[in-house]
């Protein structure tokens, strides 16, 4: 074993001990024994902190935390620093601090370059995860498309996604329904591409369109709508955990938010390749754009990283920046991957193979990026301009004038006010004297506030004082200090107030001198400390409080401007004059987008059980081992590194990204995704139920340049998708869950869909695209209190562009399931719960819509029965059955009578037809797509 | 009973299992979530449905009425009686301050109330709690709270949900899916008078877990709760006897969709969910409606004097709702508590409209014997530090050492447990995290909080996460 070199023999104390071993044997061991074993051991029955201290190999290679100790060196020590307890987060052991003898005697063993006989060699495992079985799993290997099964049935579909499920369905011994009816169909698809029922008029032209391609063409003339990209834009921004408040604490209003919503709805309609959407929310603003436009748009995608919720009064600031990161990185991995990665912010993995480490080369990429505007008490996240470079040059000059014209203004009133307590502190002898010697008379006993206000002021004036100081006095003397709290002396100068004059004034000299040591002490401690806050001495902080406190004598009247000189209240004048000028020839505002930046770009260490206090080693900025590409590009010192992340995500041969794309796509058309897990295809996630067709849609997906209009054709134009929602019960026994898809799977309409129909068949729903509807500005901090007044949701447009606010969710979407937008939201649940029959029956909202279709129903015909069919169709997309029509009139004419009976101002023929609208409204049929 | 598989179950099948007709089975429909939730399919969720649940073991406490002090009340001003903050008034904090505090704060700051001894226990409070300190031979007051955040926000989502950082259920939701309900005709867990700040919605959100058990809120912050109701509790423009007409259309006519459609649970459950909707507009304004109770009830719960009308209403609501069944009962004191300054006439005024309605909850709740099987708990999301902010009349929150109390529901009474520094500032002896206080909750429910799981995005969660200690030492 070396011994260290000479120069590092400092003391005698570092010298090495004349037999090591017994220095081991004698001092050292019986430590670790008896203070480290029990935790770092490999005998320990859980071993902390993966630090192993029964071996030289243990202590060397040492934990979580890095290397045990550094030989030579105890002052660099990990172990050292930890039991001498330097640093809060790391102190052994944890019941109590070592004697010092212990703790030296350690120091000397590692100073000497830990001389240790210990014949045992067990090191910590560095990392548990076997990545060569986890490549393994089914989707961490590349999708291949399989040749299409051969089945038996040669009447039903014979597209290829019909191939792959008539042959789950031939194993599992089940037929497909048959096919749904035209009207039925209709109304599915319509709902299912544009969020909105078909119009009477296009149930009539589809239905009597018997031309093989009808419905194909159908298809394409829904895909060519703009509301297309409204109810599939919509399906993303569920992925987005889109919302225009902040969310978490404070929940600021996003005023700026709905321009990433506009830009997401564009970009469904504009059918851009999925590979490239997702380059360009994860670092649109790093590509290249031929245009200002093409660049604002840019900006614009990287909203996606922007988003999430932020506690934005953390006032552990490194946490905030960790918290956003890991938020950023649960958004693209369980959106984009379909993998849970978050998880092993704290530690490994303990489900899917990603490592600390993976994690923290994919969170140095978001720290390098800048995604917050300041850290200030109330941080700030990052909007940016959205506006030519000469715009913003303009607006930041004019704002930069403005500003250091506001803070000559702050500084000139400042000194004003100093000048004026000044001046009123000279002056605390005789205003202290004139109220005392005027007590009396100014509070008699009669005397109510108002009188001595009166009687004050015109003393002041008599005197030339200033009244609302000497009323202050005045004050400090009626309701005088209690005897232990008379710093000031006050009850003597009270006491004086019948003796003879000198005495008074002798008092009150001595308050001033007192409060001139006050000043001087004051003036010291801020001289040592300008940012103390309290003088030490108990006696004069209060002295400090009565003369200079928020609520003391010499505190700054809330309107000083009167009681400013001549010269200082002409120059404020003069310059507030210039502030006013400035502020009317603001240019206008920049149009803003909430976005992201690079910032200053470092790998990152790790973080030990995910407290940024304790650090380990640092990770380069990269990709999860997992999934490792030999061409993947390096990520260069100067860049965060997300370009390169979007391109690994966004290759073709990324085995999750298709998938999870195409997935998504097949849930919203079909119910459950192929992998009924739809954020988690790892390990823990669910095995898919036909993973030969996800893998073919997949790699259909890619081979189609990534258009997903193409992927909504391959699928609606299959027999699956077509197929009846009609009930059969040996399927519903041998397969409850439907997994083979032997129907269509019955859905409710979403919270957008219901209330945007509700509007629709109430001919009241303006289809105007895009733009904001939120009735708060950027950073307002009253969402949720309220204060300001309610957010609006009164608008008869599309509710995909109502404000969606964090903790106070509309309504509407917190009724039916729209999810919190606190998080990813992979599948929208399905509940029925009473609360949402309360809305159905009573809401204003669902009450008007009645009355609109009433009064139109009304004022079509005057046939009965012809209003009921047009109510049908308007509402279910059929004319109703003549059973239906039967009961409808049966009804109309039983609420007459009881409305009649009633007697209400109400015209009767209007209540009832407004009772048979709601009651379709809030039917079954209505709310269901079958 | 694996609910989920209902779903598909044969008309005949879904008769045959009940016996009692038609309106019981969809009526247990309308109880479960559809079958189409994101949870894993198949898989059994014994909280999907909301009929009444055996707990783990014999509970002390059937219900719980929790009393939220929105903002932070003072610790060392109420309930934490510190000599050496009053001997050392004015000095420097003889320690470091914490690595992370909201503001700046001075020195120790001495409480402006007098603290007084009381009841047999001889457990001291101060003179902001003058009522419900005769109150504290059944009250254990937890003086070693303490948590991680010091902002609001943070620290008020994570008393309700075990988490700041993630998206949880609130401890209401827990105890419901645990539990299920007493009263099928109301919700199992009502908030009153809840703020939409600092979390919002979350601070009652089911979370992952069947949207039954989502809280029901009644009002907000900003209306008085004589005026609130449950949402779309009313119809303005119908007559019952209209309505009635009208749902019974409606139910004939899903009824004639269903015969064409097949059995479908969701659908039924639909069809039932207006039925109970019904129900539910006749029940709770009656128990909303509190003209019944005498004036001695009302003059006990401090309702006929402005100043503790508001909250005595709630916490009259409370024992009413909770006589009826409802498993978890929050009372809202909102974000008042939060005195940077003005700490003398603010916390002076809020515990003033507090104490009374309090203790006369006490009073009523011991009366009527519901005190055995009620929990009461009481507290903020943190305390207020022992030294002085911004001058000598305010105080900066204080999340490493606070109090809250229990009383009821199977806790020893009279008792404090835990202890925070000389000064107050840190909790030093048996230190109780929020996790340890939802794991001693859930205990006295019956429930044990690591076998209380929900599996959820492929794993077991729970309410504690992987935390929690049962305090045992304060269970009677």
């Amino acid at each position: 074993m070396a011994s260290p070199p000479d120069a590092l023999l400092k003391s005698p104390r570092d010298r090495p001990p004349e037999n090591p071993q017994d220095f081991f044997e004698k001092k050292i061991r019986p430590i670790l024994v008896s203070h480290c074993y029990e935790c770092h051991s490999s005998t320990s029955k859980k071993v902390k902190g993966k630090l192993l201290l029964d071996s030289r190999a243990g202590v060397l290679q040492g934990g979580a935390s890095g290397a045990a100790i550094v030989l030579g060196e105890p002052y660099n020590s990990l172990l050292v620093r930890a039991v001498r307890y330097t640093d809060k987060e790391l102190q052994m052991p944890p019941a109590g601090k070592l004697p010092d003898a212990a703790i030296a005697d350690l120091e000397r063993w590692i100073a000497v370059g830990a001389p240790d006989p210990r014949k045992a060699t067990a090191v910590s495992p560095r990392s548990s995860i076997d990545l060569d079985a986890a490549r393994q799993h089914w989707a961490f290997q590349a999708p291949t498309k399989a040749t299409l099964p051969d089945v038996r049935t040669e009447t039903w579909g014979r597209s290829p996604v019909d191939r792959f499920v008539s042959a789950e369905l031939e194993e599992n011994g089940l037929d497909p329904a048959p096919a749904a009816d035209r009207r039925t169909l209709l109304r599915r698809v319509t709902f299912d591409l544009t969020g909105l029922p078909p119009t009477p008029r296009e149930v009539a032209a589809f239905v009597d369109d018997t031309s093989p391609d009808a419905f194909s063409r159908v298809v394409d003339r829904l895909l060519a709508s703009p509301h297309h990209g409204e109810k599939w834009g919509r399906h993303w921004l569920d992925v987005a955990r889109y919302a225009d408040s902040s969310g978490k604490d404070e929940n600021h209003a996003c005023e700026f938010a709905f321009r990433y919503r506009d830009y997401v709805v564009d970009e469904f309609n504009r059918d851009t390749p999925y590979d490239r959407f997702v380059t360009e929310q994860i670092a649109g603003d790093l590509l290249p754009a031929a245009t200002d436009e093409e660049r604002f748009r840019l900006i614009t995608a990287t909203g996606f990283l922007q988003l999430g919720p932020k506690a934005l009064a953390e006032q552990d600031k490194p946490k905030l920046v960790m918290d956003i990161a890991d938020e950023q990185l649960d958004v693209i991995s369980r959106g984009m991957l379909g993998l849970t990665i978050t998880c092993a912010r704290c530690h490994d993995h303990k489900l899917e193979p990603i490592s600390s480490r993976d994690y923290y080369g994919l969170a140095g990429i978001f720290k390098s990026t800048r995604t917050m505007g300041n850290f200030e008490f109330v941080s700030h996240w990052l909007d940016r301009p959205i506006a030519p470079k000469e715009r913003i040059a303009e607006v930041e000059a004019h704002s930069k004038a403005a500003e250091a014209k506001k803070k000559e203004i702050e500084e000139r009133t400042k000194a004003a006010d100093d000048a004026l307590v000044a001046a009123w502190r000279k002056d605390f002898t005789s205003y202290l004297l004139r109220a005392a010697k005027n007590l009396t008379e100014l509070t008699s006993t009669e005397a109510d506030e108002k009188q001595i206000d009166a009687a004050t002021k015109r003393l002041a004036a008599e005197h030339e004082l200033n009244a609302v100081l000497l009323r202050r006095f005045v004050n400090l003397l009626k309701n005088p200090p209690e005897k232990e709290d008379d710093v000031l002396l006050l009850r003597e100068t009270l006491a004086a107030l019948e003796a003879p004059d000198d005495a008074l004034q002798k008092s009150t000299r001595r308050s001033d001198r007192l409060l001139a040591e006050v000043d001087q002490a004051w003036n010291d401690l801020r001289a040592r400390d300008p940012k103390a806050e309290n003088l030490e001495n108990p006696a004069q902080e209060r002295r400090r409080q009565i003369a200079y406190g928020m609520d003391g004598l010499f505190a700054v009247p809330k309107s000083p401007r009167e009681y400013y000189s001549p010269a200082d209240r002409r120059e404020l004048a003069a310059l507030e004059e210039q502030r006013d000028q400035l502020e009317a020839s603001a240019p206008p505002p920049l149009p803003m987008a909430m976005a992201v930046e690079d910032g200053e770009v470092a790998d990152m260490r790790m973080h030990l059980r995910g407290n940024h206090l304790n650090l380990g080693e640092e990770v380069p900025r990269g990709f999860p081992q997992l999934i490792s590409f030999a061409d993947a590009p390096r990520i260069g010192p100067t860049q965060s590194g997300r370009l390169e992340l979007a391109q690994w995500i966004a290759r073709p041969d990324h085995p999750l990204t298709s998938r999870v794309m195409v997935n998504r796509i097949w849930q919203h058309h079909l119910g459950r995704g192929l992998c009924r897990s739809t954020d988690n295809f790892g390990l823990s996630g669910e095995k898919p139920t036909n993973q030969a067709l996800l893998d073919w849609l997949a790699v259909s997906f890619v081979e189609r340049d990534w258009s997903i209009k193409a992927m909504h054709r391959v699928i609606l134009l299959s027999s699956t998708y077509q197929m009846s929602s009609g009930y059969n019960a040996e399927a519903a026994r041998a397969d409850p869950d439907n997994r083979w898809h032997w129907r269509f799977e019955r859905r409710r309409l979403s919270a957008e869909e219901i209330r945007d129909t509700i509007l629709s068949v109430s001919d009241n729903l303006d289809p105007t695209i895009g733009g904001n509807l939120f009735n708060y500005k950027n950073h307002d901090p009253h969402v949720s209190f309220n204060s300001r007044g309610a957010v609006h949701y009164d608008f008869p447009r599309r509710s995909i562009y109502l404000p969606v606010v964090r903790n106070v969710l509309y309504d509407v979407f917190d009724l039916f399931d729209f999810g919190d937008a606190l998080t990813l939201n992979p599948r929208r649940s399905e509940t029925t719960v009473a609360p949402q029959a309360l809305y159905m029956m009573n809401s204003p909202a669902v009450i008007d819509a009645a009355d609109r279709l009433a009064t139109a129903l009304l004022e079509t015909t005057h046939d009965d029965e012809a209003r009921i069919r047009h109510l049908y169709e308007k509402t279910l997309a059929r004319p109703p059955t003549p059973h239906e029509v039967g009961r409808a009139l049966r009804a109309l004419s039983n609420w007459a009578k009881i409305i009649a009976e009633e007697k209400e101002s109400e015209t009767g023929i209007k209540k009832t037809w407004r009772t048979l609208c709601h009651a379709l409204l809030a039917s079954n049929e209505f709310l269901h797509l079958n | 009973m694996d609910l989920n598989r209902n779903r598909t179950l044969t008309r005949r099948e879904l008769l045959e299992r009940t016996g009692t007709g038609f309106g019981a089975v969809a009526f247990s429909a309308l109880l479960q979530e559809s079958g189409r939730s994101a949870g894993t399919p198949g898989s059994a969720h014994p909280g999907a449905s909301m009929a009444e649940r055996a707990p783990h073991f014999a509970p002390r406490a059937k219900r719980i009425i929790f009393l939220f002090m929105h903002g932070g009340p003072s610790h060392v001003d109420t309930f934490d009686y510190k000599p050496k903050l009053e001997r050392d008034h004015g000095k420097p904090l003889p320690f470091d301050k914490p690595r992370i505090e909201f503001a700046q704060t001075g020195n120790l700051l001495k409480s402006p109330w007098k603290f007084r001894q009381y009841g047999d226990s001889g457990l001291w409070v101060s003179d902001l709690f003058p009522n419900v300190a005769q109150h504290i031979d059944d009250l254990c007051l937890i003086n070693s709270m303490h948590t991680t955040n010091v902002i609001h926000g943070d620290a008020v989502i994570q008393l309700h949900t075990g988490s700041e950082v993630f998206v949880r259920p609130s401890m209401g939701s827990w105890i419901t899916y645990g539990l299920g309900t007493e009263n099928q005709n109301l919700p199992g867990f009502i908030t009153l008078s809840p703020s939409y700040a600092h979390g919002g919605v979350s601070n009652f959100s089911n979370a992952f877990l069947p949207a039954q058990h989502q809280g029901t809120p009644i009002g907000n912050d900003k209306t008085a709760i004589k005026q609130a109701a449950i949402r779309h509790i009313q119809n303005k423009v119908s007559s019952r006897k209209l309505q009635r007409a009208q749902l019974d259309f409606l139910a004939e006519s899903n009824r004639a969709q269903l015969e064409t459609t097949g059995p479908d649970a969701t659908l039924e459950a639909r069809i039932a969910s207006f039925e109970l909707a019904f129900r539910m507009q006749a029940e709770a304004p009656e128990i909303t409606d509190i003209s019944s109770e005498s004036k001695a009830t009302a003059d006990l719960y401090g309702i006929t004097d402005p100043v503790t009308e508001d909250f005595g209403r709630q916490c009259l609501l409370a024992r009413r709702f909770s006589e009826r069944g409802v498993r978890f009962v929050q009372c809202s004191h909102s974000y008042r508590w939060d005195q940077h300054g003005n700490l003398r006439k603010e916390h002076g005024k809020n515990a003033k409209e507090v104490d009374k309605p309090i203790a006369g909850l006490l009073t009523d709740l011991k009366a009527r014997g519901l005190l055995n099987d009620t929990l009461v708990l009481w507290g903020g999301e943190f305390g207020r530090t022992p030294t002085s902010q911004g001058g000598t009349d305010g105080r900066d929150h204080d999340p490493y050492g606070y109090t809250m109390w229990m009383a009821g529901g199977g806790i020893r009474g009279g008792i404090r447990y835990g202890a925070t520094d000389d000064y107050g500032y840190y909790a030093v002896e048996n230190k109780v995290s929020v996790h340890d206080l939802h794991a001693t909750m859930l205990s006295l429910l019956g429930l044990d909080h690591e076998r209380l799981t929900y599996r959820h995005a492929g794993r077991d969660f729970r309410l504690t996460d992987v935390h929690g200690r049962v305090l045992d030492e304060i269970i009677a």
